[in-house]
């Protein structure tokens, strides 16, 4: 059987992209078009894959508690054994359903999209590495493949943000993403180890089964502690606060690279990792609450960046730290089944919003500000409708996926603590009314440029048909889940609750309404200025749009600590290295400039000194004989 | 008062030290040569010296005297060709400007 | 009598020994050092001679004050400035080079002195059957190395004064 198949080789789901890698960067880089084929051929096969291990999970009953494992031994090193495997339960099935279909839509998305660059070969290699990366992530068995396959998502990310490397900024870009989600996962690194060197096992099994245990024997302190390390690296890599830095700047990158970066591979990461690591976390009331927090912040601080941003794909970076955060709201409030269903949901309709805003910059030659656009809703009719199914997925309207996603959040947040529901109600406004701005702006209304309107044209069709299919998947994934019980069916202990807290999803649903309505009274019928808002706010305004000043101040810090403790070291490495090493060799410098002295090159010196030793020897000789009476 | 080994030796240590005296404080290099020759008798009166005034029962302190004459020999010969080609090359044989091998 | 005469002719032949010794440091002429050197080696034949070593005090005037001589001079000719006689100059470092002379001579002295010397003596009646025989029996080996040292030393100083490119 075919799905009995995909689930012995579940393996091959991450091997067959990591091959595309291989061949591509190889052999094949110069040749696009052939490269681009293999690149879509394998993600397709282990798409296909993907499905077949979900059905066998449903056929075979495979559950969180009783998952599939395949285990071989990679290395022991002394007492410690390390294993590679795969790890199969609801869970892993439903992301690998998520990285394979986005990653596979994005390929050929990117077919279309990057028709003409020279580095054509080479994206998809990182393309395909990339959705390797995040594949063999989810399978992971143990924190150490894991960690492995964070690090090479980490470096694909660093890659494809990078991808234009003749661009200082995109190398700017790479670089600050590589060296903020490693302070991340240095965290994760130190929890790692400490779970090693503490329990002697990296295995989520095994560690499902002892660190129960452990706490009711010797309380939650070491937890505590293990338990943020963890979270930190989720941070770096999900782009909580104060590590979101990297995420906005990852624009720089090709947009399909920011559409899978966004919505499917890098920064769920960190989210899965909570996940797959929940028996740990969910132990521990207070590093939830810090996990509750932490999210709920960030959600609404992203959404507040992204009520003044000008840059389509900015907007769309802030949006989705923002969404993270209700994911990691979720996550500590309790709700691995709200925020996995909102994982998948807003990799649906975040990737979808991506590509639309690339079919969008495509058509507007790569014009990124929202103000130079408008009223796009004629020439391109299909990327407007996509991109409002998309906006209003992730408005929270009925019946779109967003709306049932959220809705959950809320109600989970809400059964655990009023001022996070209130917070991420408050978010979830903020969030209807910026991305309808984004679309009202974009859009509707005049046009910004006619000449730029002019150019403006449809996407080809191997951009549009990924867009279909995710609009499609934005409109129905919700529903879907909800109708046929996302939670009961991944079974994350809890059960689905069917039934919808009416207050929260009216409350939701209409406060999503009103500022879809504000929006437009602003930028469609200019009802009300903007400018004049702007102006009342005043430095709220300024705060935003400078994102708090948040790159500034972490430039200050780094100048201050950073330059501070580098001017002591230099000061060390100057005056107390060098001097030493500079004495040293300022001695035997000395010394031999002394003794070159000697060396003058006249040879009746040297015989001269010569005799002179004669003397002494003898003369010693005689006295040792003579007066200390010694015998030779 | 007989004359033994010690006149001898102190003789030749003194025609040693006069030797050593040229090679030291000659600029010639040809005077230095000639100090040279004057250490290289005095060696040779030793030989001969203890040769004659120790308990032996052959000559080969003379036979010694032999050889060191033959090097002596050799060793002028190379001197004076030395002596020439630096003359040739730089028209001087004042060792005091020889000091190619300064440090 | 005999023993007086001897005696007179040590002290004799050392005194000339060091006076043209002397001579040939303390000269300013070339020229003269290397006629006093020649007959400081003729004295120093004669000491031999009185040692009882006469082929090597025939040795000695053959050698010494005819070749090393002839050598010397031909040295002195060849290195001649174009202006005045050779000049034999000092160094500067006359003065401690005198010091250190005296050291030596002194510290030399005190180890003669001091050291305690077994009488006796070997006198041969025919030294030059008696080296002969030495020299082509038990001293054969280090016979032919001197023979060979002398040709090397000879085909080293005909380049030597030949120079580079005059082959």
């Amino acid at each position: 059987m075919f799905y009995e198949f995909a689930l012995e080789h579940a393996w091959l789901i991450p091997l067959l992209p990591a091959i595309a890698f291989v061949v591509i960067g190889m052999l094949t880089r110069s040749y696009g078009k052939l490269s681009a084929l293999i690149a879509v051929a394998m993600s397709t096969i282990s798409f296909l894959l993907s499905t077949g291990v979900t059905y066998a999970v449903i056929n075979n009953g495979i559950s969180v508690e009783a998952p599939f494992v395949q285990k071989l031994s990679w290395m022991h090193i002394g007492s410690v054994d390390i294993t590679m495997g795969v790890l199969i339960d609801p869970l892993t099935a439903m992301m690998l359903i998520v990285v394979s279909t986005v990653s596979l839509l994005v390929q050929i998305y990117s077919c279309g999209y990057m028709k003409g660059d020279p580095g054509y070969g080479r994206f998809f290699a990182f393309l395909s590495l990339f959705a390797a990366s995040m594949l063999g992530l989810v399978l992971a068995v143990n924190f150490l493949q894991m960690y492995v396959f964070w690090e090479l998502v980490g470096l694909c990310s660093y890659l494809l943000i990078g991808f234009y490397y003749y661009k200082i900024s995109a190398r700017e870009a790479a670089k600050k993403a590589f060296m903020t989600t490693r302070v991340g996962d240095f965290g994760l690194l130190l929890g790692i180890l400490l779970l090693q060197i503490n329990f002697g096992t990296l295995d989520f099994m095994a560690l499902k089964e002892i660190i129960p245990a452990h706490i009711l024997s010797a309380g939650t302190g070491l937890m505590t502690l293990i338990a943020l390390l963890l979270f930190v690296g989720p941070i770096g890599k999900s782009g909580q606060f104060p590590l979101h830095v990297w995420l906005p700047d990852a624009m720089e990158g090709p947009t399909p690279v920011s559409a899978l970066i966004h919505a499917a591979t890098m920064v769920v990461a960190g989210v899965y990792l909570v996940g797959r690591a929940f028996f740990l976390f969910q132990e521990i009331p207070c590093v939830m609450n810090v996990i509750a927090w932490v999210g709920g912040f960030t959600a609404f601080f992203a959404a507040s960046i992204a009520f003044t941003q000008t840059a389509i794909k900015r907007i769309l970076a802030y949006s989705t730290i923002s969404q993270l955060g209700y994911m990691m709201l979720a996550l500590g409030v309790g709700s691995l089944t709200a925020s996995f269903f909102h994982l998948m949901t807003h990799a649906f309709f975040k990737a979808l919003l991506f590509l639309c805003a690339g079919a969008v910059m495509h058509a507007m030659a790569d014009e990124a500000n929202i103000f130079k656009m408008g009223g796009l809703k004629n020439k391109m009719p299909i990327t407007f409708v996509t991109m409002t199914i998309g906006v209003l997925a992730i408005a929270g309207i009925p019946p779109f996926a967003g709306f049932f996603s959220k809705d959950e959040i809320l109600g989970a947040a809400a059964a655990v603590s009023t001022p996070l529901y209130l917070l991420a109600t408050l978010t979830a406004f903020m969030t209807a009314f910026y991305m309808a701005r984004l679309l009202f702006v974009t859009f509707f209304g005049e046009p910004a440029s006619e000449e730029s309107y002019e150019h403006a044209h449809e996407a080809s069709w191997f951009m549009l048909v990924p867009l279909m299919v995710l609009a499609a998947l934005a409109v129905v994934s919700g529903l879907w889940g909800h109708m046929f019980g996302f939670g009961e069916w991944v079974r994350f202990g809890a059960a689905h609750e069917a039934g919808i807290d009416m207050f929260i999803a009216v409350s939701s649903t209409i406060l999503s309404l009103v500022a879809f309505g504000v929006a437009w009274n602003i930028y469609v019928t200019k009802k009300w200025s903007s400018d004049t808002i702007a102006e009342k706010c005043g430095i709220l305004y300024k705060l935003s749009y400078n994102k708090f000043y948040i790159d500034e101040i972490y430039a200050a810090l780094i100048k201050v600590f950073v330059d501070g403790v580098a001017k002591v070291f230099y000061w060390i490495d100057i005056y107390v290295v060098d001097g030493i090493i500079n004495g040293l060799a300022g001695l035997v410098g000395g010394i031999s400039n002394l003794l070159s002295k000697a060396e003058d090159g006249q040879a009746q010196h040297y015989a001269g000194f010569f005799v002179c030793g004669v003397v002494i020897l003898v003369a010693y000789s005689l006295y040792y004989l003579a007066v200390l009476g010694g015998a030779l | 008062m007989t004359i033994g080994l010690n006149h001898c030796l102190l003789l030749a240590a003194m025609l040693f030290a006069i030797g050593l005296y040229g090679v030291l404080s000659k600029r010639n290099i040809i005077a230095i040569l000639m100090g040279v020759e004057l250490m290289l008798n005095a060696v040779n009166i030793n030989f001969v010296a203890f040769n004659r005034f120790t308990p032996v029962s052959d000559l080969t302190g003379q036979l010694m005297t032999v050889f060191a004459i033959t090097v002596g020999v050799a060793e002028v010969a190379i001197g004076v060709a030395l002596a020439y080609r630096i003359y040739n090359d730089r028209q001087t044989i004042n060792v005091d400007e020889l000091d190619n091998m300064k440090g | 009598m005999n023993e007086m005469l001897s005696t007179l002719v040590f002290y004799v032949v050392a005194m000339a020994i060091l006076a043209t010794g002397m001579g040939v440091v303390m000269s300013n002429n070339l020229v003269h050092s290397a006629l006093l050197m020649t007959a400081c080696f003729i004295s120093v034949g004669i000491l031999f001679i009185w040692l009882n070593a006469d082929f090597l005090g025939a040795m000695e005037f053959m050698l010494y004050s005819g070749g090393v001589a002839i050598l010397v001079v031909m040295g002195v000719m060849l290195t001649k400035r174009q202006d005045g006689p050779p000049g034999n100059p000092f160094n500067h470092r006359k003065i401690s080079a005198i010091g250190l002379v005296v050291l030596f001579a002194l510290v030399m002295g005190t180890v003669i002195v001091s050291t305690p010397v077994s009488s006796g003596g070997y006198i041969s009646l025919d030294t030059v059957d008696a080296l002969a025989g030495m020299m082509l029996n038990t001293y054969i080996l280090p016979f032919e190395i001197a023979a060979t040292l002398l040709l090397a030393a000879l085909l080293g100083a005909i380049i030597l004064a030949k120079g580079d490119g005059e082959a």
